[in-house]
């Protein structure tokens, strides 16, 4: 990062609507993927500010400085880097949601002892005014003391340019805030923690203003690890032993004094508390004992469904383009080994992986609306019992769904999970849920050797077997969880607190955001090793080339490609799988949807002429030489899916488990019972199958 | 009385809470405080996670966690 560029953050409650912010401020200039889901990690983006160019901070939603999570450690610890004057911001933004100002607040009066200049965002004004609530912003700059309050609507983007003027204001005229009143302390309080506040001054040369809050944190929390320095931790205790005694129990010091300050500052909106929500009547249905999980499977068929049929469109418009760009490009160039590896390389094995694009963007498109309209939430809830029967947690369900388009984000998200045991057995099992890089293959195998019927009249045949690999991913995660949880040690038992965000109209602009950025996001990464393996593969598979006067076996026959399959042959063929598939095998490591575009190049190497084929159709029709018989069958390809469901075969997601974890264990543990697990179910798969008579 | 005691609708006022320093530090820190008011909004079946209204907002808790809360009724 420049150093010389500017930096606000924004800090706010969980569903604060800090991200939608982030968004209206900073457009599209940030680079980090913008997954479906909660903010897990801080992100920084650019945004112009009357021609100054600043940079802007998005972090984890937090209820408070102490820290109950992962996620939330981030804001912890990030606040801990500026009072060490690292990366420290300009200014803050604290978003606040007006509709639920006293609450929301509670961070606010934390941030504001920090010694930065504090803007509060007063976000959902368009809320509270459907509800009357009437915020004087000059009074409550005035109460709370800090730089200024200005009010916005962050997913109507009101209020977006006040927002900048006052920051610029700001950068212009530095602190406003500085060294206003702290949360007054009760005397004997004070006197209790002064000990401890001069220990910060003199020490760690805190202001007198952050001193007294760094005390009044330390008393409270119960961190003790951390203080080994100069006699700190016998300060504390004696603080904490006088405080009790004055009868404030010390661990909930700090959030008593700041809500006793609060409730008289910003006293709580007088919304009666009889009043029943919308989201409460809807809640009576979603929520329902009965009614809510069958709508929730409803959902999920739904989705499934449309993932198959309505991507079919767009799927031929990119074939077409992909053979007719092929073609084009074929007629361009001389014939020679350039032409072959652009047309049957490149083009061959980056197009057959563009053509699921349109089934991993509706994915996308449901989870980032479940998301954006508050379902997920009541999904925590209502699947919490459920999950902690197997060993999980309600939060589990977030990051398992996430897990169905990419493990990574899920893996993630599991920050909010805040405790250990449920939180590693939900990293552990988040790689059996099918991730958008399985559709690709399970797509290949059921358009080339499922039928198009349709069952029961609704269903399609294709879509079953595809909610059919979903399941069966899903329900080995379950079982497994239950069996990791029953040996993994358990820290002590911890509470499960969540707040439940109003229903609202998902926005579709910043659903479409996520899903576009999605999609770039999977052109170029996937892209990038889908275009580096397909041109290694493509000369694996093409030298050297057939120097013998035998024209009956094709080119492959004598490539090193297919030097390395047979080699692995003997150990897959139990599974039903031939060397080309093995091929596959070995470079899905890489990630799992190389395994199509390998396909797409060994064939379109293997095939007669320069026309781009079509992979479905050369699995159909690819016969072995010897036998006479079919390669492929429907048996080989439910094997194939079933090795898909289970095989551990994408190294970004062990590097990322290895970064949660801390440790290699854990992604070696994975590795292992991955990779067993997917043996021994295609295995059973094929041999089964063979035994009950289907070839 | 204790938090699950409530029926769906009816409204009570906290009296004190017990349980781990972490789960009272995040209580206190959501806003549940003595003489504050909650209404149960739902319990879920199994005892599964209950539902409250607490200070204009809604917050689902674990039945086990919920049975911590000492309340009383609001006449």
């Amino acid at each position: 990062m420049n150093n010389h560029t500017p930096l606000v953050a924004l800090i706010g409650n969980p569903n604060a609507g800090k991200t939608a912010l982030f968004n209206a401020l900073t457009g599209l200039n940030h680079k980090v993927s913008n997954y479906p889901g909660v903010t897990v990690e801080r992100r920084v983006g650019k945004a112009q500010i009357e021609g100054a160019m600043v940079n802007i901070m998005d972090l984890p939603g937090t209820y408070s400085l102490i820290p109950e999570s992962q996620d939330e450690a981030i804001v912890a610890d990030e606040v801990n880097k500026w009072s060490r004057m690292v990366e420290k911001p300009v200014c803050i933004i604290s978003v606040v949601d007006s509709t639920n100002l006293n609450r929301n607040l509670y961070l606010t009066s934390q941030l504001l002892d920090l010694g930065i200049p504090v803007l509060v965002a007063l976000n959902m004004t368009d809320l509270a005014r459907k509800k009357s609530l009437n915020i004087d912003t000059a009074e409550l700059q005035k109460k709370l003391g800090c730089s200024v309050v200005v009010p916005v609507a962050a997913r109507l983007e009101e209020g977006i340019d006040d927002l900048k003027n006052a920051v610029k204001t700001i950068l212009d005229k530095k602190p406003l805030n500085k060294y206003s009143k702290m949360v007054p302390l009760p005397e004997p309080i004070r006197k209790a923690i002064q000990p401890v506040s001069d220990w910060f001054r003199k020490q760690k040369h805190f202001h007198s203003r952050m001193a007294q809050a760094q005390a009044l944190r330390v008393v409270s929390s119960n961190n003790n690890g951390q203080f080994e320095e100069d006699g700190l931790s016998t300060l504390i205790e004696t603080a904490r032993r006088t405080v009790d005694n004055l009868g404030f129990p010390h661990s909930t010091l700090e959030a008593t004094i700041r809500y006793h300050w609060l409730d008289q500052v910003v006293p709580p909106t007088d919304i009666n508390i009889k009043t029943k929500t919308r989201s409460e009547r809807i809640d009576n249905i979603l929520t329902h004992p009965v009614l809510g999980p069958v709508i929730f499977i409803g959902i999920l068929a739904f989705i499934f469904q449309s993932v198959f049929t309505w991507a079919t469109v767009p799927m031929d418009w990119i074939n077409n383009g992909i053979s007719m760009f092929g073609d084009s490009v074929s007629g361009l160039l001389p014939a020679g080994i350039v032409r072959d590896l652009t047309v049957e390389g490149i083009i061959g094995g980056a197009g057959a992986i563009l053509v699921f694009l349109p089934q991993i963007l509706i994915l996308i498109f449901f989870l980032a609306l479940l998301e954006d309209s508050g379902y997920m939430a009541r999904l925590a809830v209502m699947m919490d019992k459920a999950m902690t029967m197997v060993g999980l947690h309600g939060r589990s369900v977030l990051p398992l769904m996430i897990g169905y388009a990419c493990a990574i984000p899920g893996i993630m998200s599991t920050r909010t999970i805040n405790s250990w045991r449920e939180r590693l057995v939900t990293i552990l099992v988040t790689p059996l849920m099918s991730c958008s890089a399985r559709i690709p293959v399970y797509a290949l195998m059921i358009g080339a050797f499922v039928p198009a019927k349709q069952v029961w009249g609704f269903f399609g045949l294709q879509g079953l077997t595809l909610v059919l690999m979903y399941f069966l991913g899903t329900a080995t995660a379950l079982v497994l969880s239950l069996l990791f949880s029953r040996w993994i040690k358990a820290d002590h038992n911890k509470s499960f607190i969540m707040e439940l965000p109003p229903y609202r109209v998902p926005m579709m602009k910043s659903i479409l955001r996520q899903v576009y950025t999605r999609g770039k996001v999977f052109i170029t990464d996937a892209g990038k090793i889908i275009m580096v393996i397909s041109i290694c593969l493509w000369f694996l598979a093409s030298f050297p080339r057939n120097e013998t006067d035998n024209r009956t076996n094709s080119d492959i026959t004598y490539s090193y490609a297919s030097k390395i399959g047979h080699m692995i042959e003997p150990v897959i063929q139990p599974l039903g799988f031939d060397w080309k598939i093995g091929i596959g095998l070995v470079t899905s490591f890489a990630a799992r949807e190389v395994m199509v575009s390998t396909m797409a190049t060994i064939y379109n190497v293997e095939g007669e002429g320069d026309k781009i084929i079509s992979l479905t159709d050369a699995l159909k029709n690819d016969v072995d030489p010897v036998s006479g018989k079919h390669v492929y069958t429907p048996l080989v390809a439910l094997s194939l899916m079933v090795f898909y469901v289970y095989a551990a075969q994408c190294m970004a997601t062990f590097a990322v488990v290895r970064r949660e974890t801390n440790s290699w264990k854990w992604p070696l543990f994975m590795i292992v019972y991955m990779t067993g697990l997917a043996y021994f179910a295609s295995l059973i798969v094929y041999q089964g199958g063979l035994w009950l008579g289907f070839a | 009385m204790f938090l699950t005691d409530l029926e769906p609708s009816q409204i009570g006022r906290i009296v004190f809470f017990k349980g781990s320093d972490e789960f009272q530090v995040r209580l206190t820190e959501m806003g549940f405080k003595p003489e504050q008011k909650i209404r149960l909004i739902r319990k879920m079946a199994f005892n599964g996670p209950i539902q409250v209204r607490i200070r204009n907002s809604t917050v689902s808790l674990r039945y086990e966690d919920a049975a911590c809360i000492h309340i009383e009724l609001n006449e």
